[in-house]
């Protein structure tokens, strides 16, 4: 007797159910102030234990100057991510960087400068214009494959996690004490989001004025 | 007095250095706008020696400036524009005046970032329109300030200031040959200021001054003062003080203020001034307490 046949989409189907499933999950990150009030630019990072999945990573990022000022203020990208920092006021600007991370300077341009800056190595890039002494901006640069930026809301959520245990860490401009110490452990699984929270305690950040000060004159 | 060459020197600098301005920066030169409306007190408004002779009185004063900001080079910003000023007083309305006029200033600072020192310059040249015609005439001032930023949280300066007001007529001779250009006045300033960010939004300054000049005072005739003035003139400003007197005068500013950023655009601020003025032999003296609200939008 001969075998019957499957009907063809009987047969797709069940190939489809034999694949391995793709699993991932999701992870939801709400950062507070010491206060409880939501913390918007927080970064966080995830870093899973073991061996590292392949991540898509961005390799460009804009950084723009808007009514003179850095935006977004703050913004994570991978290490190796080329940076243009295009200026869309009509002023020009003259943008710098100090930090051990990444020491550059953009001298003073209009427009969107022919090259982009690439930051290849993991750190925080604080970004000043030399000419507008009040603008301040933050490159978190970093090798984690998993990271973004709280909402004003103070939420994050990252999704597509392949499930297992991650080191998780939040970054603020402002944050008092190390980064390291935010660290967190978090099991992700499949289908069960998991949630971490964190409440950091800020520091004020003092910057040049840029209203005009009673009695002063001059330039802005 | 001849000031009509004045004002045509001034709008010509002013009208060929705008193009120079703007032509080196192309797409880089922006127009910005600045206002103020303030409302300020002065305890001795006629600079009186005798406190019978003190008139107070508060005004409001109205700040419009029209400004053309540059980048003239690396590290170096500059700013030239027109400026109108309107001060109404609550009750002497002879010195209600309306001034026109440009202003111009440039810094450059030595490196980069906040912290390092820099270098301003600064001109203005503004004609004053008084109710009472014969205060009407032109001031002009020219300054040089150094500051730096030694801390996150402290910003230090130093100023020498020159201020000339020249008006635009004289009366006729009231004493036989002594000047009636009682209002034109001219002084050296030095000084240092301090801003203190108190917080992320609200700074805290002082400054101390000293002006090295000559003064408009207004009282009731007086012989004795004769002998330190170098014009006099009728004046009819203030009930009861009908002559105005220059005299030389050393002036020193202690001042105290606040300022609040309600955002990158708008800002409050307070300051209060106390000013002791006497002539360099100290034969007399008169002060001043100064008290200044405002409200100033940027953009």
């Amino acid at each position: 007797m001969l075998p019957r046949l499957l009907p063809l989409p009987t047969l797709l189907a069940a190939c489809l159910a034999l694949q391995p499933e793709v699993q991932a999950g999701t992870l939801h990150a709400r950062v507070a102030d010491a206060g409880g009030r939501p913390l918007a630019d927080a970064v966080v990072t995830a870093v899973p234990a073991g061996a590292r999945p392949d991540a898509p990573k961005l390799h460009a990022a804009v950084e723009d100057q808007i009514d003179r000022e850095f935006v977004p203020y703050v913004q994570p990208i991978h290490t190796g991510t080329s940076v243009s920092f295009p200026n869309k006021d009509d002023i020009r600007h003259h943008v710098y960087s100090f930090s051990p991370a990444k020491t550059f300077e953009l001298p003073l341009y209009a427009g969107t400068p022919a090259s982009p800056v690439l930051f290849d190595k993991p750190g925080v890039v604080r970004l000043g214009c030399n000419i507008h002494d009040w603008m301040v901006g933050y490159l978190y640069v970093t090798d984690a494959p998993f990271f973004g930026k709280t909402s004003a809301q103070g939420s994050l959520s990252l999704e597509g996690l392949p499930p297992g245990t991650y080191t998780l860490k939040a970054w603020h401009p402002r944050m008092e004490g190390s980064e390291a110490s935010t660290a967190r452990q978090v099991e992700v699984r499949d289908g069960e989001p998991a949630t971490v929270q964190w409440a950091l305690k800020l520091r004020r950040e003092f910057r040049p004025p840029r209203t005009p000060l009673p009695g002063a004159a001059g330039y802005r | 007095m001849a000031t009509v060459p004045a004002w045509r020197a001034w709008t010509a600098g002013c009208a060929a250095a705008l193009p120079l301005l703007a032509s080196p920066c192309a797409s880089g030169a922006e127009w910005g706008l600045d206002a103020t409306a303030a409302a300020q007190y002065d305890d001795n408004l006629p600079n009186a020696i005798e406190a019978a002779d003190r008139k107070s009185d508060l005004a409001a004063l109205f700040t419009l400036s029209g400004l053309l900001h540059g980048q003239p080079g690396d590290s170096t910003g500059a700013s030239i524009g027109l400026v109108m000023e309107s001060l109404t007083q609550g009750r002497f309305h002879d010195l209600d005046n309306l001034a026109l006029g440009a202003r111009a200033s440039m810094r450059h600072k030595f490196g980069l970032g906040p912290d390092v020192p820099w270098v301003s310059i600064a001109l203005g040249a503004l004609h004053h329109d008084y109710n009472y015609d014969y205060r009407d005439g032109w001031r002009y001032e020219a300054g040089l300030t150094a500051g730096v930023r030694p801390a996150e949280r402290l910003d230090l300066s130093a100023v020498v200031q020159y201020d000339r007001f020249e008006a635009d007529r004289l009366q006729p001779a009231i004493l036989p040959g002594v000047s009636t250009a009682a209002y034109d006045v001219a002084g050296w300033t030095f000084g240092a200021r301090a801003g203190w960010l108190a917080t992320e939004a609200d700074t805290l300054l002082f400054s101390l001054s000293r002006r090295h000049g000559t003064v408009t005072a207004v009282t009731p005739p007086v012989f004795e003062i004769l002998e330190y003035s170098s014009a006099v003139a009728l004046d009819p400003v203030f009930d009861g003080n009908p002559i105005a007197y220059r005299v030389a005068v050393d002036s020193d500013t202690l001042a105290v203020g606040w300022a609040h950023a309600l955002s990158s655009h708008v800002s409050i601020g307070f300051t209060y001034a106390y000013r002791h003025s006497s002539d360099q032999d100290a034969d007399f003296s008169y002060r001043s307490n100064l008290v200044n609200l405002s409200l100033s939008y940027t953009r």
